[in-house]
């Protein structure tokens, strides 16, 4: 019999992956959804934000907090390159772009190969320790996993609904050739939110750098999750996402604390399958015509 | 005969040649390995062909497509390893005795049934969930690639009756009970199925079937407003292309002799992609020659610069879609009818001022031309 | 006293809070050409989208010979009712020939099973052959539909509706971008096609609606603000004020 108190350690811990997961899929659905662009290069975005990690951390001896703002400019350098050099010829034709962008995870795959070689790399923990209350245990990192998430969501909120360029961002999203005539540039506008979409999942990938063995095949698993978890909140929504990464990181966490880390995987699958049947918008998008 | 021999379109001469090239291969003298290779690759355009129909012709693309392929492969990889009671690695983890619900795999035939169907009605169980619901295509794409992660790990988990990360080992060519076939008599077994899985998809997509797969494709919504059910339609494909990626992966296992995890992951289902991507989509044509030429240079290549054929392969992918992204067969397909096109043009000129008596020499003819498209 | 073919009653469709179609009376009796016309925005598509199935009502039926097909799919609707629609702007199947175009939107084949083993029959090649004469584009039948001008498109479209064989065709402004030239062969194709065929007309072109027209519907605003022959809404006071006088 499961004890009550090992239930509420998993749902606490996956406070945690949920936490991890929001970061990594608000990277998606920003580029998913508002953009309409699948890239399928997000998990090794998140790679090479691990490896910047790695790098920055273990290498140049430089303090973790400065790495997560390393790993969002490269990433975000990284996928502003993306975006002008091959995203925008490919506009309007979702086929090509998602196998261009297969095409660049390839690339990032084997040029970080190349320059890191196969084995594994290590990021040293840079908050040791757990804290224990009532019962329950919970890393400090995972605290402050958990705080940064909420810090991001915020921000990215905030970006959108506050700053002009969330305005131009949001304009452009939804009629692009009216947000045009009004004087907005779209195509500056296009790069900048595939960056900052990028740039989260290179900070996605440096949180999580320190829990995990970062090598260059990380990526891919984290590509899967962040979709579902998309197509869970709803394809536009960025409150849905952040919701369903609650629900996609608990379920897999409590589940995988009761039966096996696959069994969860198997059994969060054959939700979202039913779930697209019933609610096929996701659980909290906008009514459309 | 000369009519209807113009009638042909330029790529089913590319077939014929392509398959001319693969029946008379073991006997250009190439080394054993080079032509064990070869079996395999035409093992691979029967799963390549089967992609096509779904993604090429019907446009729904699958990232999850080799798990159906691994079906096929495993079933028979499991008929063989428990010929003699239970292999080692169930022993190892404590079950000494074959599995009852893996009993009825022990005869070869069971297993091939088994192999052919068990991917079929995943794919109807599948399709009727997503092609059922208002969801659009690239959702299907999505629940693909997650079920293709999943299939891996589960498949990698489940040890003791898989054989996880080791794969299946010692597949030999069948018949499993008696003398396994020669390599050479196997390797023009797999070549006449693959042929006869050509033929077969040659007659579906010139039928009305075909015809309304495409139209799918081209305009759905279109589709419906004439009666079709597009859902039914999609499943029917889909399950189709679940049969016949089973069948590659049976026909694959053997030549091969094994099957590991590998063969099911989200690389092999975007490699299969990419063999299509390049060679052209919706045209069988492209299937057989960007297979060849892709598992090729793959081996080529990781042969000369074992680190960075990837890179290489993604590299030839992005120009591919940039420069043409129809693929090679669809570039060449184009070039043709763009050169019939302009006595056409003049028809059409003609038909508008109403003249009624036009002299019509070289007539169009083939619809296949239509399949060739630029993105979708 | 026989039935109306279609008769919609008290039909209504809202898009948060916006009533596009608010409590529309239509009864279209076998054998008419009716035409709706009325401002942009009046909701006249939005009534071919409500009876084909493409949107569901808020408020309201649609009954066809009888049968109550509110909310059915279209596909349902197309199939099984045999309602044709022919779509605003050209919508045809650019990666087919003309006649293949043509083929493919024959009644009778659109099921999975039937379509696996329909076969162009001798019977089924004098039907395309004689509907494509009709249309006038029998000669230029094995070109790309891509090829077609626009206007050899609305005609290609407005054959592939007939394919279908309907109890009742919809036709959405099938004369949009054509030539004055074009219009006239349009109206004078539609009715000599259409002489067994019950029809509804959406359109704007009025010298179109003149030449064609038997009843005319006027909607405005989502409601029907008159309805008469051409002659009569012509004259109507209310139309002139809000339709006829907008230029």
């Amino acid at each position: 019999m499961v004890s009550v108190t090992s239930i509420f350690q998993n749902i606490v811990s996956g406070l945690n992956t949920s936490a991890l997961l929001m970061v990594a899929a608000l990277g998606l659905v920003i580029i998913f959804g508002l953009m309409g662009v699948i890239n399928m290069a997000h998990g090794e975005l998140m790679m090479v934000g691990a490896y910047v990690t790695y790098y920055t951390t273990y290498v140049l001896h430089i303090p973790f907090l400065f790495a997560l703002i390393f790993a969002f400019l490269v990433t975000g350098l990284i996928g502003s390159l993306i975006e002008m050099l091959i995203i925008k010829s490919l506009y309007s034709k979702p086929t090509e772009t998602l196998l261009a962008t297969f095409a660049v995870s390839l690339v990032l795959e084997r040029v970080v190969y190349l320059i890191f070689g196969a084995d594994t790399k290590n990021v040293p923990m840079p908050i040791p320790g757990n804290i224990t209350i009532a019962g329950i245990t919970i890393p400090n990192y995972n605290v402050f996993a958990i705080a940064f998430g909420i810090l991001i969501l915020l921000l990215t909120v905030f970006i959108f609904q506050k700053t002009s360029f969330g305005k131009k961002m949001r304009a452009t999203t939804q009629n692009r050739s009216m947000a045009e005539c009004l004087g907005i540039k779209t195509s500056r506008v296009d790069t900048w939110t595939f960056a900052y979409g990028s740039g989260l999942a290179g900070i996605a990938g440096a949180l999580i750098a320190p829990t995990i063995s970062v090598s260059t095949g990380m990526g891919s698993p984290y590509l899967t999750e962040s979709f579902m978890t998309v197509v869970v909140g709803g394809v536009q929504s960025v409150i849905g996402t952040a919701f369903g990464a609650g629900i996609v990181g608990e379920a897999r966490t409590i589940i995988g604390g009761l039966s096996s880390a696959v069994t969860a995987k198997i059994l969060v699958f054959l939700i979202i399958i039913v779930l697209i049947r019933i609610k096929p918008q996701g659980l909290f998008a906008k009514e459309r015509r | 005969m000369e009519k209807t021999l113009k009638k042909i379109p330029i790529n089913r001469w590319i077939d014929m040649l392509a398959f001319v090239f693969i029946l008379i291969f073991p006997l250009l003298g190439f080394k054993q390995f080079r032509v064990d290779f070869m079996c395999q690759v035409v093992a691979y355009i029967i799963f390549a062909i089967s992609l096509d129909l779904l993604w090429g012709y019907t446009g729904l693309m699958s990232l999850g497509h080799a798990v159906l392929f691994g079906m096929g492969g495993y079933m028979i990889g499991i008929c063989f390893q428990i010929q003699d009671g239970a292999p080692a690695f169930m022993t190892r983890e404590g079950i000494n005795e074959v599995p009852s619900f893996f009993l009825p795999l022990k005869n070869e035939t069971v297993a091939f049934i088994v192999g052919l169907l068990l991917p079929t009605a995943f794919a109807v169980f599948l399709g009727f969930f997503i092609f059922k619901s208002k969801v659009s295509g690239v959702f299907f794409t999505i629940i693909t690639l997650a079920l293709a992660q999943i299939a891996k790990d589960f498949v990698a988990n489940q040890q003791a009756y898989t054989n996880g990360f080791n794969g299946l080992q010692g597949i030999l060519r069948y018949p499993v009970s008696g003398e396994p076939l020669s390599k050479i008599a196997y390797y023009y077994v797999v070549a006449a199925v693959a042929i006869l899985v050509y033929v077969f998809c040659i007659f579906l997509t010139r039928s009305r079937f075909g015809k309304v797969a495409v139209s799918i494709r081209e305009n759905e919504s279109r589709v419906k407003f004439l009666g079709y059910n597009p859902a039914k339609f999609k499943i029917v494909i889909f399950a189709i292309s679940g049969f016949l990626a089973g069948l590659s992966g049976l026909m694959y296992a053997p030549a091969m002799s094994s099957i590991t995890i590998e063969e099911i992951s989200v690389t092999a289902s975007t490699f299969v992609l990419i063999c299509i991507a390049v060679g052209g989509r919706g045209n069988l044509t492209g299937a057989i020659v960007g297979t060849l030429l892709i598992q090729w240079a793959k081996v080529l290549l990781s042969e000369q610069c074992a680190n960075y054929w990837q890179l290489i392969l993604g590299v030839i992918l992005l120009l591919i879609i940039f420069f043409m992204p129809q693929g090679i067969i669809g570039k060449i397909i184009n070039v043709q009818y763009s050169i019939k096109t302009r006595k056409s043009k003049e028809k059409i000129l003609e038909s508008e001022e109403n003249i009624s008596s036009v002299s019509l020499n070289n007539k169009q003819g083939d619809e296949e031309y239509g399949n060739s498209f630029t993105g979708g | 006293m026989a039935t109306a073919l279609l008769e919609v009653k008290n039909l209504s469709v809202e898009f948060s809070g916006f009533k596009a179609i608010n409590n529309v009376n239509l009864k279209i009796e076998e054998g008419e050409v009716r035409v709706l016309i009325g401002p942009n925005g009046a909701g006249k598509s939005t009534i071919a989208d409500l009876i084909t199935g493409k949107t569901k009502p808020t408020a309201g039926s649609v009954f066809f010979k009888g049968v109550d097909i509110t909310g059915k799919s279209p596909d349902e609707i197309a199939g099984k009712y045999k309602i044709g629609r022919k779509f605003q702007g050209p919508n045809v199947f650019d990666n087919m020939t003309v006649y293949r175009n043509i083929e493919i939107a024959l009644s009778g084949y659109t099921t999975v099973w039937k379509s696996l083993f329909y076969r162009r029959t001798t019977e089924i090649k004098k039907k395309i052959k004689a509907l494509l004469e009709q249309i006038r584009l029998y000669e230029i039948r094995d070109v790309m539909a891509t090829e077609l001008s626009h206007g050899q498109r609305q005609w290609l479209e407005i054959g592939m509706v007939i394919a279908q064989n309907p109890s009742l065709i919809i036709l959405d402004e099938p004369t949009a971008g054509m030539t004055a030239e074009e219009t006239f062969k349009t109206g004078e194709m539609i009715k000599e096609l259409l002489g067994e065929h019950t029809v509804i007309v959406v359109e704007h072109d009025m010298d179109f609606v003149r030449q064609i027209a038997q009843t005319v519907t006027v909607l405005h605003q989502g409601r029907v603000l008159a309805e008469g022959t051409f002659e009569e809404i012509e004259k109507d006071p209310q139309v002139i004020q809000v339709y006829l006088k907008d230029d």
